[in-house]
């Protein structure tokens, strides 16, 4: 079938580059309803996913030499007889846009060795999804005080095929173990019974979730937030830790966009300081790396063609360079990138344990859980409602949820202590905790 | 191949597969999904149009006589198709659980229905809706000096459904339709965006919602720019439709899905046929409510839309059912079982959810406030059935002092709180109603369905910050 497509694309002469994505998918999933069995799925998907690119003179005045046409589509695989009737679609939906000049990616060297397949996953799927409920079972067994409400698991194969104009050609397998539990302590909380704490994870190897250990620190979370209390109102320091790490860096992520920057949603120029890293603060540097093994943002070749790489965006706080795909590259005139991979921040020189101490007289707050935290990419502004953390003094720690801390990105990180311990989850590869200082909390 | 193969053929042969299948199984059923769109979106800085060509998917379902298991393919040949559901029903019948009480089908039933529709979407050119975005979006760019980019956004999305169980063989097509705004704006090295638009049921009749609102839209925008942040604390709180809608989704909506019930993770369960909120709080989840992007005549496991109130007059009344927990449960079946996609399970989800309209005028609700602030412009929010927490998020929250609003606005604003506290603290229901389709609702974090979500303006307490 993909052949069929690409001789048709190839033999067009109105098309001045295209591509094409195979993917083909099997994903076997299973359902429990506490710990019995709710249900299991098998899905079996194939699809293809088409860009064409017509480039031709700018029209009178547009002030562009050169424009490109541009239709991305997808094509099913009971479809491809209709593709011919399609494509002419595609064509027109085309050149009815007219953007500036870009073609598809060129070779550009050898395509990456980054380890994203699971042989256990690929070799036994079923066997991974029941592995996983048997060791989810037996870590709550060992919990103290907690029960299973509800998991999940899905274990997906994917293969990829990428073809393009230029002859940049892939062909790679991955896989992802991915899910979610959720636990109950009871007990007699002012809420009058249990409590519930939820966790997701994304991995591509079952063996890199560590339920035994996301279960242990959950089910202590989970007896801890019977006694929980509202967090005090006012400025304080915090530690951040667990899922707020995922999306922390969003707002410089978004400053180092070249699609961002294309679009207008920053206004950050290549050399700005973001981020002006204030004395004892850690000094930020951020990559986008997509060569890390195992990690679920690392890929061989992107969207569009482009070679994973691992690039430093953000060198002692300043924007060092663009991440860009190949098409965004070409608008901006700098080295593409590829897609965003996994978010690489450079760890700091303090234990952990260091930035867990409060100041002499104020209490410090480490908050591991929220209901979403990810700062406004292009304000930097965040705010979010706790759902689990620990106020500290020189009594030690007590549970604290419900309420909100809110900052400023660009403010936060110029203060920022990382841990000298670092973390890597689903697409983070950084300090364990962060501590920040003087963060707006609303509680009591 | 599966183009060339009609909704009544597709229809025909599920039911045979399914026939096939209750012959080693107590229950099984089948569900077939096509899709067909445009998405049209033109910026200051880029066009795109990226045609929808039909993709279909089918998934079979299978009883146990305990549990539900599934098998999807997106190959429709009859060879696909075949070897699909035996291979499910051999499985299943492997593992049969006898001595559960039998499943209900429903009652017999052999229907089609078409959503309204007096534009065709797919009846309307490309170049229609190109033109269309492109001067939406060249009123947008023009609409005041610190614009730095404006987008229009143009899309249609025709789905054909099928399902088929041993009694019922139905078909519906569902048309919708989306204009949206999104504008950047920055001045003085700040930048804000801003967004506003509709979804709805049915065609390309709707446009032209959004051309009127486009003055208002960069104004409020460019007013974000000088916007300063809000002083944290317990307030008095006027919500606009949208972050009403907000609210009745993440606060009820989530709270009562009843395959949260079953796995104890919802609050609303030990609440049933309880106070929850103040007596002139009704809430309602609807999926017949006319012109409505999560509009539908039946549910992804074959049960019939109806109106399902969820709140009358402040007391819990029902939940929202998928299959497998209200047959577990023992409740009578809601239409709220859907699927984000034909390769994804089915849970009990929400479809146009809103609190019912009031007695108030929204200007008495302004006029009744001392002190406190008007929400406009949600963004997000996150549900927690369990602990019956809310965190619902915000661009605008204005101040308002003496009965007036004082264009003072704060940004962004979070909400949190209990939400039975918040739901009977309310104590002004506004008379108007609006309702958005702009949001789409996860599961946790994943499981992506179109819904709705709306409400008159509400006023009550809660912790802003």
């Amino acid at each position: 079938m993909l052949n069929q497509l690409i001789d048709l694309l190839e033999n067009d002469d109105r098309i001045s580059g295209w591509q094409v994505r195979e993917l083909a998918k099997r994903s076997t999933q299973l359902f429990l309803n506490k710990s019995m069995e709710e249900g299991r799925r098998t899905v079996e998907s194939l699809a293809f996913e088409v860009e064409i690119l017509c480039t031709r003179k700018g029209p009178k005045g547009s002030g562009k030499d050169w424009v490109t046409s541009n239709a991305r589509f997808n094509v099913d695989p009971g479809a491809v007889g209709r593709f011919k009737q399609d494509l002419e679609t595609a064509l027109a939906s085309a050149h009815l846009v007219a953007n500036e000049s870009y073609g598809m990616t060129e070779v550009g060297g050898v395509v990456p060795k980054v380890e994203l397949a699971d042989p256990a996953l690929v070799g036994d799927a079923e066997g991974q999804v029941a592995l996983a409920a048997e060791q989810l079972k037996a870590a709550v067994a060992k919990a103290q005080g907690v029960r299973l409400a509800a998991a999940e698991f899905f274990a997906d194969r994917f293969r990829t095929r990428y073809f393009n104009s230029q002859g940049v050609n892939c062909l790679f397998e991955s896989t992802l173990f991915s899910g979610e539990f959720c636990l109950l302590a009871q007990g007699a909380g002012k809420e009058g019974g249990e409590t519930e704490v939820f966790k997701a994870f994304k991995r591509r190897r079952l063996q890199d979730v560590g339920l035994d250990a996301m279960v242990a620190e959950a089910a202590e979370q989970s007896v801890q937030r019977l006694d929980a209390v509202l967090p005090e109102s006012g400025r304080f320091d915090v530690v951040i830790s667990g899922e707020a790490l995922d999306h922390f860096f969003s707002w410089v992520l978004t400053q180092a966009s070249g699609a961002a920057k294309y679009n207008r949603l920053t206004q950050a120029e290549l050399g700005d300081a973001l981020v002006e890293t204030a004395p004892g603060a850690t000094p930020l540097h951020v990559y986008s790396n997509a060569l890390i093994p195992w990690a679920v943002g690392s890929y061989k070749v992107d969207g569009s063609g482009s070679l994973g790489c691992r690039r430093l965006l953000i060198e002692n706080g300043r924007l060092k360079a663009r991440q860009a795909n190949s098409r965004y590259a070409q608008y901006l005139r700098v080295a593409a990138s590829g897609d965003l991979g996994n978010v690489e921040v450079l760890a700091g020189k303090e234990p952990g344990a260091e930035l867990l101490k409060p100041a002499a007289g104020k209490p410090l707050y480490h908050l591991n859980d929220f209901s979403y935290f990810e700062p406004n990419g292009i304000t930097g502004e965040f705010s979010t409602e706790i759902r689990f953390g620990q106020r500290i003094d020189a009594s030690g720690p007590k549970p604290v949820k419900g309420g909100s801390v809110s900052g400023l990105s660009r403010d936060a990180l110029a203060t920022a202590r990382f841990s000298a311990e670092t973390e890597q989850r689903e697409r983070y590869l950084g300090p364990k905790y962060i501590r920040l200082e003087g963060l707006s909390l609303a509680g009591e | 191949m599966a183009d060339e193969l009609s909704q009544e053929k597709l229809e025909a042969r599920l039911a045979e597969m399914v026939a096939g299948m209750m012959k080693q199984v107590p229950y099984a059923s089948a569900l077939g999904l096509r899709r067909e769109g445009t998405r049209v979106s033109v910026s200051s800085t880029q066009s795109n149009v990226s045609p929808e060509f039909p993709t279909s998917g089918v998934v079979f379902t299978a009883y146990n006589g305990q549990a539900f298991f599934e098998a999807s393919t997106n190959d429709l040949s009859a060879d696909g198709l075949a070897k699909a559901s035996r291979g499910l029903a051999d499985w299943t019948a492997g593992r049969l659980v006898k001595g559960g009480p039998p499943l209900d089908p429903g009652p017999a039933l052999k229907q089609a229905w078409t959503l309204p529709c007096q534009v065709d979407p797919l009846k309307w050119s490309l170049k229609q809706k190109m033109e269309h975005a492109k001067q939406l979006q060249a009123q947008l760019a023009a609409a005041g000096s610190s614009v730095k980019n404006a987008t229009a956004i143009v899309g249609d999305l025709v789905s054909d459904e099928v399902f088929v169980n041993p009694v019922r063989r139905l078909r519906q097509r569902l048309s919708r339709v989306d204009e949206m705004l999104q504008v950047v704006v920055a001045q003085d090295g700040r930048t804000q965006m801003l967004w506003d638009g509709i979804s709805r049921g049915g065609g390309y009749e709707h446009l032209g919602w959004c051309a009127p609102r486009i003055p208002g839209l960069v104004a409020d925008a460019e007013k974000l720019l000088s916007s300063i942040r809000l002083e944290p604390g317990f307030t008095t709180v006027v919500t606009d439709s949208e972050w009403s809608g907000m609210l009745a989704h993440e606060a009820f909506g989530h709270g009562t899905e009843t395959d949260m019930y079953l796995k104890d993770r919802a609050k609303g369960k030990e609440y049933m046929g309880k106070r929850v909120a103040s007596g002139i709080t009704s809430l309602d989840d609807d999926p017949t409510y006319a012109g409505q992007a999560a509009t539908f005549y039946f549910d992804h496991e074959g049960a019939l839309a109806r109106r399902n109130p969820i709140i009358e007059a402040g007391i819990l009344t029902h939940g929202m059912t998928d299959y497998y927990s209200a047959h577990h449960l023992g409740y009578d079946r809601s239409a709220n079982g859907r699927r984000e996609s034909w390769e994804r399970k089915a849970y009990a989800r929400m479809t146009n959810t809103f609190f019912r309209p009031g007695q108030s005028k929204p200007a008495d609700i302004i006029a009744s406030v001392a002190d406190g602030y008007y929400l406009r412009y949600p963004s997000n929010g996150m549900e927690d059935p369990q602990g019956w927490g809310i965190q619902c998020e915000g661009l605008w929250a204005e101040r308002i002092k003496g009965g007036k609003l004082t264009g003072e606005v704060c940004s962004p604003v979070i909400l949190t709180g209990f939400v039975p506290d918040i739901l009977q603290s309310i104590d002004m229901v506004g008379d108007d109603l609006e309702i958005s389709g702009l949001g789409y609702c996860g599961k946790g974090h994943k499981e992506i369905v179109k819904n709705t979500m709306g409400g008159p303006h509400l006023k009550f307490r809660a912790r802003l910050a």
